[in-house]
């Protein structure tokens, strides 16, 4: 073969997905050129409220109008995050860095710092390991942990099915369900031990492990009341009361703040179990998911309203403060602080995009990342979370 | 170009048709993750976009271009190695799970690309998918120009061998 031969040859080699790849691309980089500022032009600077309140009119006109204009608001959507934010993200480079752990409902995937591929299946949650260099599956009656590769580096099988693997913030421990009770193994898997059985009115989806020295975590394991239990000794270290409805569990980096979020409230301890702060929604409006910023500082959450209408809201951890509205459309999901706190993932099924907004004060900045489900293959991909902090979680004010 | 950087996103589409494939295949063949290359390529042109008017038109995109998925996907590769701590298999060894379905010469020289390895590979696909200069690709790899020779030349000869066999 000469030379002139390898070049028509390597040029007309297929490219696996080239033509799906090609169209992903292409949109992606039209819209970032739309959104550029052309030299010698200037365009107005657009607020991010500004942003979500365009947003949130043609969200709601779509709702109105149907498909066709549904995509029409695609497009004007995109049009107003581009002008007011910069380009797009691209896939694969999260604002706010790190990678994000997704669920497909049966495989999970990583995507972030350049990658983005299935690591494993799963039917009962997925998790980070301490540093983000495995992820444990729940699949079936066995429980995974899989290296980014997809390896699998060790399974454990069990009698009944495994699910909501949660991995200590110290990589040395891991909890799961195994039907209707509470386990918890060594990080290697080994030495599993059933914890207690949970409540038929338990929520096994709400285990949070407290970050710190010991091994202690606070867990839904009867409606009404989240237990804090040193997974060591088996003890429970303190029990308290949250009413019905649990909804989300989730500490501060520093393992000083918890929050409990349930349909109708918000609420933050501190590690002694006393109320730092509460808000309660509305009549008419439920809260659908919640998180607590790696500072403790910012609360996350997403509100509900009888006629479906959502809004994705940011607040500090403070009394009578009301909260900042980001977003305001229909079927918002998932929600995640980036490892250093100054990026929120909002995830928007409806557009199948997510949109990062910046959590600092002043201007708030907004990325997109649009055609998320057909990146990953699957209709509604599930963020699990967002790993991992290089360094101890920034304050993020 | 000029057009693209007044604005005109027909311009801009005709850059991208023209230069695309050549990228997009190029990071596959450096990466061999058809998922990586893809982002890849997408960086390498949001990159572009972003830098367009900072652009000197009196160089050519092409090369530019080349370079920046270029040096990406072997930075991908490169990470991908030392992302070790996972106690990965060896990063490059064999043919990737995500192969195209192939036959024939094509399938031919899949093959005999896959046997190479990754340094010739690159230096390959560089120099004869997207015509970069040894000069440019030593630039890029760090290397003397001479090594950029004597890897093309192996790899070369190296191809050859493998495709005859395949073929006798």
């Amino acid at each position: 073969m000469d030379e002139h031969q390898l070049l028509s040859a390597l040029r007309s080699l297929p490219t696996p997905d080239a033509a799906a790849a090609r169209a992903r691309a292409s949109e992606l980089v039209v819209a970032a050129h739309a959104a550029r500022r052309p030299s010698g032009r200037r365009r107005p600077r657009l607020r991010g409220t500004v942003t979500a309140s365009l947003a949130a009119a043609a969200v709601t006109f779509a709702a109105v109008q149907g498909p066709a204009v549904a995509s029409w608001v695609r497009d004007a959507w995109r049009a107003s995050v581009g002008a007011a934010s910069g380009p797009p993200a691209a896939f694969t480079r999260l604002p706010g860095g790190g990678r994000i752990l997704v669920s497909t409902g049966g495989d999970a995937w990583i995507v972030g710092q350049g990658l983005r591929r299935p690591v494993g299946h799963t039917t009962g949650a997925v998790s980070w390991s301490a540093f983000g260099n495995y992820v444990a599956c729940a699949c079936g009656r066995s429980l995974d942990a899989v290296a980014l590769n997809g390896r699998v580096v060790w399974t454990e099988r069990y009698a009944g099915p495994v699910a909501t693997p949660a991995w200590s913030p110290d990589g040395n421990r891991i909890a799961f369900t195994v039907g209707r009770e509470l386990y918890v193994s060594a990080g290697d898997g080994t030495g599993a031990r059933g914890l207690r059985p949970l409540g038929a009115d338990a929520v096994p989806a709400l285990a949070a492990w407290r970050p710190g020295p010991g091994h202690e975590l606070a867990v839904v394991a009867a409606a009404g009341r989240v237990s804090l239990i040193n997974t060591d000794t088996a003890r429970e270290l303190r029990r308290v009361p949250i009413g019905p409805h649990a909804l989300s569990l989730g500490w501060s980096g520093d393992g000083q703040r918890l929050l409990v979020a349930t349909g109708h409230r918000l609420r933050v301890f501190n590690a002694d179990g006393r109320l730092i702060t509460a808000e309660q929604v509305p009549p008419g409006t439920t809260i659908t998911a919640a998180e607590i910023s790696p500072s403790g500082r910012q609360l996350a959450y997403v509100t509900s309203q009888s006629d479906g209408r959502q809004q994705a809201l940011l607040r500090p951890v403070a009394d009578g403060v009301r909260g900042r509205v980001l977003l305001v459309g229909a079927a918002l999901g998932d929600l995640a602080f980036s490892p250093g706190g100054d990026w929120l993932l909002v995830g928007w099924h409806q557009l199948g995009s997510w949109m990062f907004f910046t959590t600092g004060p002043g201007r708030t900045r907004v990325r997109q990342i649009t055609d998320v489900p057909a990146r990953l293959g699957h209709s509604e991909p599930i963020v699990a979370s967002w790993c991992c902090a290089p360094s101890p979680p920034a304050a993020d004010r | 170009m000029r057009a693209a950087q007044r604005g005109d996103a027909a311009a801009l589409e005709a850059l991208f048709t023209a230069f695309w494939p050549q990228c997009h295949r190029a990071a596959w063949l450096i990466t061999r993750d058809h998922s990586a290359a893809e982002d890849i390529a997408q960086e390498g042109f949001l990159a572009a976009v972003a830098a367009l008017d900072r652009f000197d038109r009196s160089r050519r995109l092409g090369p530019w271009l080349h370079t920046i998925v270029a040096r990406r996907a072997i930075d991908y590769a490169r990470a991908r190695t030392v992302r070790r701590e996972v106690r990965d298999g060896p990063a490059d060894s064999g043919p990737s799970a995500d192969e195209p379905q192939t036959s024939g010469p094509s399938a031919d020289l899949l093959d005999a690309l896959a046997g190479l390895h990754h340094e010739r590979r690159v230096v390959v696909v560089l120099r004869h998918l997207l015509d970069l200069s040894p000069r440019q690709i030593a630039e890029i790899l760090d290397v003397p120009v001479g090594t950029v020779n004597s890897r093309m030349r192996r790899a070369l000869d190296q191809l050859r061998t493998d495709i005859e066999r395949d073929d006798g």
